[in-house]
Formats: C-alpha cells, structure tokens, sequence
C-alpha cells in the first residue's frame, strides 16, 4: 500500500495554498500537523479527489486520485458536514453505505457494528439533528470507515469531542492504523502524538518537515512549537 | 585559415556537446499501444461494487424527501377531485399547478449543495454526479408519470388528445425547471434555494393570463405547438441539469 503524492500544488489566483508538497504514505497513522491556514485541508481535499492540484500527481497503488477505484477504498471525514434534516443517525450511515456500492443486508450489518464501536447504538433511532457535536462528529468517523477504507482521510477528527472521547478515538484510530493508511490533520500535538508513526508539518503551504516520531525523540509538541518559531 | 589546436579542440568538444545533447533532448519512443493496454490492465484495480449503478439508483428511491411524495400526491389529490366536474378551465388550473412540483423536484437535486452533504458525497464511490443525476431521474420520472395517468383520465372527461393534456400540464413544469435550472446559474439563485418560487409564480400567472387572454391555444388545432414545446423545453432541461452538475462539480473541484 502506497499513497504517492508527487509535487501537489494548488494555486488559487495568486495565493498558493500548497507549495510542491511531495511525500510518501503507507500503512499506519500519518499526523498533519500545522497552524490553521496552513494548508492541511486543501492538501486533504487533493488527496480525496474533491479537489484538483494546479499541478502534480496524487496516486494510490498506481491509480489516480480523481478515479472510482480510488474512491472505493477512500474514507474521508471533513472537517465540517452537514446531514439531511430527516436523517436518524441509522440513516445517516445506510445512505452513504448505499453511495458506497454496500449491498442492503451488508450496509445494516455494517451500520450496527460501527453504531456500537462510536458508541452510539442507543441514539440511533434519533434524528442527526439532536446530536451534540461530538456525537455528530462520532458518527461522521463511523461514516467514513463504511466501506473498510485502505486510505482513511481525517481533517481535525477530533474537533467537538470530550477528553473521553478523544482517548476512544485514538484508540480507535490506532487500531485502524494497522491495515490502512491513514492521514490526520490536526493543530493538537496530542492528538498524534501517541499513535502517529509518521508526521507532516505544514507551514504556508508547503511540508516544513516530515519524518517519523517516537518518545525517544522528545517531545513533539516542543519540536512543533520551535518548528513554528514559538518557542517557550 | 589553418586551425589552432585549441579550436579543433573547442570544434570537436562541441560536436560532442551537440550529439549528447541531442542524446539528452531526443524524446523516448512512445509505448506500443497493444504494451500500453496490458500495463493498465495489470495496474491494481479497487473494490468491485457490490451494487451496480441502476442498483444505487433504485436505492435512492427511499431517500427521496417526503416533501417531494407529498407534492406529488397532493396534485394527484387535487386533480382526482377536480376531474368529475372537469372542464376546460379545470385543465387551466391544473396546468397551473405543475410550475409547484417543478420546485419540488428542483428543491431536490439541490439539496447536497444545501445541506452542506456535498463533500462527503463527492467522495463515495459513486459520486456526487450519479447522485444529482439519480435524484433528477427519480423526481423526473415520478412527476411524469403522474401528469401521464392524469392526462389518459382527463382525455375521457373532456375531448382533448391525451397528447396535448400531457404536454398542457408538463409544459408549465418544464417552464418552471427550464427558469430555476437558469437562476441556479447565478450567484443570487445558488445562494437563494427558495428562488424557483418566483419562477413557479410567473409560470402559474403566466398560465393564468393565457386562459384569459389567449384561450383557444388548448384547443385542438393548437396541439403539435403544445407537443413541439414540451419535447424542446425538455431537450432544454436536460442539457441545463447536465451543464449545471457540471458548474458545481467544478466549483467545487476549483474553489
């Protein structure tokens, strides 16, 4: 499993959001570290197909980002989404298990099981809109690993949820880690910190460093601050 | 003039410059198409679908919001109870109904965009073009279909072709589509989701004046105008829709 990204840029007018930002992913937890602004979610949403590179190559395995094949084996959390006002949770994840090409028997299987693992079998019968932000945050993550995804893409995942929630989730993401490739953005050292084996960091576009991490190495957060010349 | 040395030297190191960078320069063979075939056919391919894309389709038949059934069924309603009393007015009424199911369609293959769904959808393996399409088709199909059984029923109670009851009552529908297909293409009418009111008002009144101040075009001798009108404000909604999904996809591939 390889996610190639070769010499992504994307320029908008005459500010460019990504700078040449080459690198290579595979299986584990990959941290996108970077102030807001930086560039995370546009590199994110080049890497989901949702938007084009001004220039450069984004491939998995060989197949091009903007393909169906890629995004068959493609889950994606933005950082912000919204949900049909009629939708209960329940239908939230059999719509996009249906978009996902899941047949009906194996979507409602699929559905109970990723209910239970965001912890939100009891409110699943209820209406999307009496969630509380990190339920709908939960049950975005639930949505994006439907199909079982090879590249799971997640831009600020944690944003909305509880100290509890955040220890489950990267729980839950570090198990993920182990088959697929996954990409979290985050501006929370700790988010990463513990389960990332490898890390990004981005300033003004373009990849400021990029290497792997362990506690052997110190501290991340200090590294990240002094990267970003703020030094305590 | 006889040559130095050092010229013959400089004259031979160009030479060689020249060939190697011809060398550098020269482009490679293209691949032997037949070579080319095989690579990308033993590139690694995703996940078969489980479902197929007509599959995917039939299964946005339950998402579709309850606002659009009950629009179709209140038209029916009010058409069935219209028809024992029917007349030529009535069919005036009727046909001014249908500019409102044109917004109940175009409410919904609007709504990713509204409900801020649109993001995610592009990601799915089916995309948020077969989406828009299959919602499109969906709404499209159901609506007809209504105006199709009303217009076989209306022909027995008064003596108008079916055809021209069916293109009297699609006429206006497509209309209305035709202008909110057209105010979507602007930046008032994507940021305004409610804006095919306004083209559903004018149709109705549109229709309205026609049966005071021209009622003899639902006549019988008026029919291939009804007939030709239908058949081009459809080819025109279609080609809108199409340019539409278009424009969204790619305002959001660019934005």
């Amino acid at each position: 499993m390889e996610l190639i990204l070769d010499r992504v840029t994307k320029q908008y007018k005459n500010k460019i959001a990504v700078d040449r930002v080459s690198a290579v992913l595979h299986t584990g937890v990959t941290g996108l570290l970077g102030a807001n602004g930086a560039g995370k979610t546009t590199l994110m949403r080049m890497i989901c197909g949702i938007l084009s590179p001004t220039s450069g190559v984004i491939t998995y395995n060989g197949i091009p980002a903007a393909e169906e094949d890629y995004r068959s084996i493609l889950g994606y959390l933005p950082q912000e989404f919204g949900y049909y006002p009629e939708f209960t949770g329940r239908d939230f994840l059999l719509y996009f298990a249906a978009l996902k090409g899941l047949p009906g028997k194996e979507a409602a299987e699929k559905a109970d099981v990723l209910m239970e693992t965001v912890g939100l079998t009891d409110v699943q019968k209820k209406k999307v809109r009496t969630y509380s932000g990190g339920m709908k945050q939960r049950l975005g993550i639930a949505q994006a690993l439907l199909n079982d995804p090879e590249v799971l893409i997640l831009d600020e995942p944690t944003a909305g949820l509880d100290p509890m929630e955040r220890v489950r989730f990267r729980e839950l993401i570090a198990d993920i880690g182990k088959n697929s490739i996954v990409l979290l953005s985050t501006h929370i050292v700790s988010d990463i910190e513990h389960i990332a084996e490898n890390v990004m960091m981005m300033r003004s576009g373009q990849l400021i460093w990029q290497g792997s991490w362990t506690e052997s190495d110190g501290s991340l957060e200090e590294f990240y601050l002094k990267e970003f010349g703020m030094d305590r | 003039m006889k040559s130095t040395g050092i010229t013959d030297r400089i004259g031979s190191c160009d030479e060689q410059m020249t060939d190697l960078l011809r060398l550098g320069f020269t482009a490679n063979e293209p691949p032997d198409e037949k070579r080319k075939a095989e690579l990308i056919k033993g590139l690694p391919a995703g996940r078969a679908a489980k479902i197929s894309l007509p599959g995917m389709v039939v299964r946005q038949i339950r998402y579709i919001r309850p606002v659009s059934r009950i629009a179709a069924i209140l038209f029916l309603a009010i058409a069935l109870m219209a028809i024992p009393n029917l007349n030529n007015d009535s069919l005036w009424a009727l046909a001014a109904c249908t500019p409102f199911l044109a917004v109940a369609a175009d409410l919904e293959v609007r709504r990713s965009y509204r409900y801020g769904m649109a993001e995610i959808e592009c990601t799915t393996r089916f995309s948020l073009r077969s989406i828009a399409y299959a919602r499109f088709l969906l709404v499209g199909v159901l609506y007809f279909a209504i105006m199709l059984i009303l217009s076989v029923i209306i022909h027995r109670f008064v003596q108008i072709r079916t055809l021209i009851v069916f293109s009297g009552l699609l006429v206006p529908y497509l209309v209305t589509m035709t202008g909110a297909l057209l105010l979507e293409r602007t930046a008032y009418g994507r940021s305004a989701p409610y804006s095919s009111f306004a083209a559903a008002g004018l149709t109705a009144a549109g229709v309205f004046l026609a049966r005071y101040f021209v009622p003899v075009i639902m006549q019988v001798q008026y029919g291939s105008l009804w007939e030709a009108s239908a058949v081009f404000l459809t080819v025109c909604v279609i080609t809108l829709f199409g340019g539409n999904v278009k424009m969204q996809e790619a305002e959001i591939l660019w934005n």
